[in-house]
């Protein structure tokens, strides 16, 4: 009774934000879209025309890269400050804490999906074709949604208690995004980076993206598994710490 | 109803502390509340009194199960009591509609209970046409309107009130207030807290009275009060406490507009929250504000005749510090 209370306030806050979102600029709904282009046009000035990357397909394979790494940046970072943010209502009514992060987790992954759909279009007028690969991009976005969402559920249980991370959060991505291959491919890494490289669940996660989009193939099934592993290994003590300390956070936060 | 009845909740040595950042590993543990004990029955309406930073709002907090007790214990069924919270979580451009949605389903309304009384809420709102428009186009009192008409339509089994009984312009604040009063006054169960004795007296059948996280008294709301006022005579106090320093004239001047009848300033009510919040923030950076006086307490100066003490304003005393024990005092306990 109680959960499905929650469930449907999880529902309709995001629906809330989302609107409020949208109804606060003139342009609305299309801000989804000229964020993951605007940062397009700038990588392909400076890597495609300036530095000349010989990459195969390289307006697709930036795309791939910047909108994929543009859902994982917000998630983590709008996620990760959900808690403390919401120090004013979580001081008057009681509401689970888990009701936040998973909030914006969920208006992060909505428009993704906008922006994963027009890429699908663009890649086939661009001239690549539809196959059977393409399955495998159900399985893919699980992965990094269930990756993504572990680290914002982790740093929000976390940042209340330790406010000093939201920097480095902010550092960590903007590293974080030179390691994950969004504007070079892996093939041009010295042979002995490589291995390190795939250390980096993003790195894998991109792509794959890539192998499925750009050159009709199956992403490499074992890394996938390895990162949702991982995962999983987050998720479980970031979800135990938010309702362990569920009637703390308005202590700490305010 | 009233003692007798099997209480609904009981509070037994219940304390609660926070910890305040002193510097990279330093933490200086600050007991809010350290020793409170009372039964609350089905029906009644229990006042809650004391000055600024004695409590109150901590006491709130646990009764509407926002946080939990860091000692002692709560007894009781598993009740629903929630704080009454106006205009908790409005987006500026979301409509009046959706705002209300937002707001009732947040304060612990099911989606489908609110959607009900949306029409409800709408009309006690005397919105109009507005009630589909963004809220950000609302003037002040038009928002204070619409929260007291949303948290208006709670029912949970425990009601607390945290100062706010009437909200807006003057005709809407009689309207409000007389509604609440109502509530208040059938036999629902309600914690009222307030730091106007006259309006305590009027609705609450007992009373609690906190001073420095401690128990000073419980019992009939016309003993405890009566006591409590009198004991904050500001003569007594000039004379028993020489360590009381007066607030700015601006602090004074803007909480004594947040009491329960003060000016008819839209919305009055929310900055009777921020500012108790802002003076509670200065009792945990350790300064003297806890002393503070409100005007409302100035004004008594001019009433005469409240030097004359009884048992319990004898035993007035600053008790501060940040020790979980509570000295002296007749009322502790029940």
């Amino acid at each position: 009774m109680r959960d499905k209370h929650y469930f449907d306030l999880i529902l309709y806050k995001t629906y809330a934000d989302m609107r409020a979102e949208t109804a606060r600029t003139y342009l609305g709904f299309v801000w989804w879209l000229i964020d993951p282009l605007v940062a397009m046009a700038t990588y392909y000035v400076v890597f495609g025309v300036f530095l000349q990357t010989k990459t195969e397909d390289f307006i697709p394979f930036l795309l791939v890269g910047v909108a994929v790494w543009q859902w994982f940046a917000t998630t983590v970072s709008k996620g990760a400050n959900t808690v403390r943010a919401a120090a004013s209502l979580i001081s008057q009514v009681y509401i689970p804490k888990l009701v936040f992060p998973t909030v914006a987790i969920l208006i992060a992954f909505l428009h993704f999906v906008v922006v994963l759909l027009l890429l699908i279009a663009f890649c086939i007028v661009y001239g690549l074709s539809f196959s059977p690969p393409y399955a495998a991009l159900v399985l893919i976005v699980a992965v990094q949604f269930l990756f993504s969402g572990s680290l914002a559920y982790l740093l929000a249980a976390l940042i209340p208690f330790i406010p000093d991370l939201r920097n480095f959060v902010d550092y960590g991505l903007r590293m974080l995004m030179f390691l994950s291959g969004v504007f070079f491919a892996a093939e041009h890494l010295p042979e002995r980076a490589r291995p390190w490289y795939y250390l980096n669940p993003m790195a894998n996660l991109i792509e794959s993206y890539r192998e499925v989009l750009i050159h009709q193939r199956w992403p490499d099934f074992g890394a996938l598994g390895l990162v949702a592993l991982l995962s999983c290994a987050i998720v479980v003590p970031a979800i135990y710490l938010l309702t362990r300390y569920d009637r703390v956070y308005p202590k700490v936060v305010d | 109803m009233g003692p007798g009845a099997k209480p609904v909740l009981s509070l037994r040595h219940v304390g609660a502390s926070y910890w305040l950042r002193k510097g990279f590993f330093r933490r200086r543990r600050f007991w809010a509340l350290k020793d409170v004990s009372f039964d609350l029955y089905p029906g009644e309406s229990l006042g809650v009194v004391g000055r600024n930073g004695c409590g109150k709002s901590t006491l709130l907090k646990i009764l509407a199960g926002i946080t939990r007790p860091d000692k002692g214990s709560i007894s009781g069924e598993p009740l629903s009591a929630t704080l009454l919270a106006l205009q908790l979580g409005f987006l500026p451009y979301l409509t009046g509609r959706e705002n209300a949605m937002l707001s009732g389903m947040m304060l612990g309304l099911t989606r489908s209970g609110i959607a009900e009384r949306i029409e409800a809420i709408a009309d006690f709102a005397e919105l109009g046409d507005f009630f589909d428009e963004p809220i950000a186009e609302y003037s002040a009192g038009m928002r204070a309107r619409l929260g007291f008409a949303v948290a208006f339509q709670l029912d949970p089994d425990i009601l607390l009130i945290d100062e706010v009984l009437g909200v807006g312009d003057a005709q809407f604040r009689e309207k409000s207030a007389a509604v609440m009063t109502e509530k208040i006054r059938s036999d629902k169960t309600v914690v009222l807290v307030s730091h106007n004795a006259e309006t305590l007296l009027e609705l609450c059948d007992r009373a609690v009275w906190l001073e420095d996280g401690c128990m000073r008294a419980v019992g009939p709301a016309e003993e405890v009060v009566t006591a409590y006022r009198d004991a904050f005579g500001p003569r007594r106090r000039a004379r028993k406490r020489p360590n009381v320093k007066p607030v700015t004239a601006g602090h004074a001047a803007s909480a004594d507009g947040a009491g329960i009848d003060g000016a008819g300033v839209d919305g009055a009510r929310i900055d009777s929250g921020r500012i108790d919040a802002l003076i509670d923030k200065k009792i945990d950076k350790g300064t003297d504000v806890a002393h503070a006086v409100t005007l409302r307490d100035a004004e008594r100066t001019a009433r005469p005749g409240s030097t004359q003490g009884d048992g319990l304003s004898t035993q007035v005393h600053a008790a501060t510090g940040s020790g979980e024990k509570c000295g002296r005092g007749p009322g502790r306990g029940s």
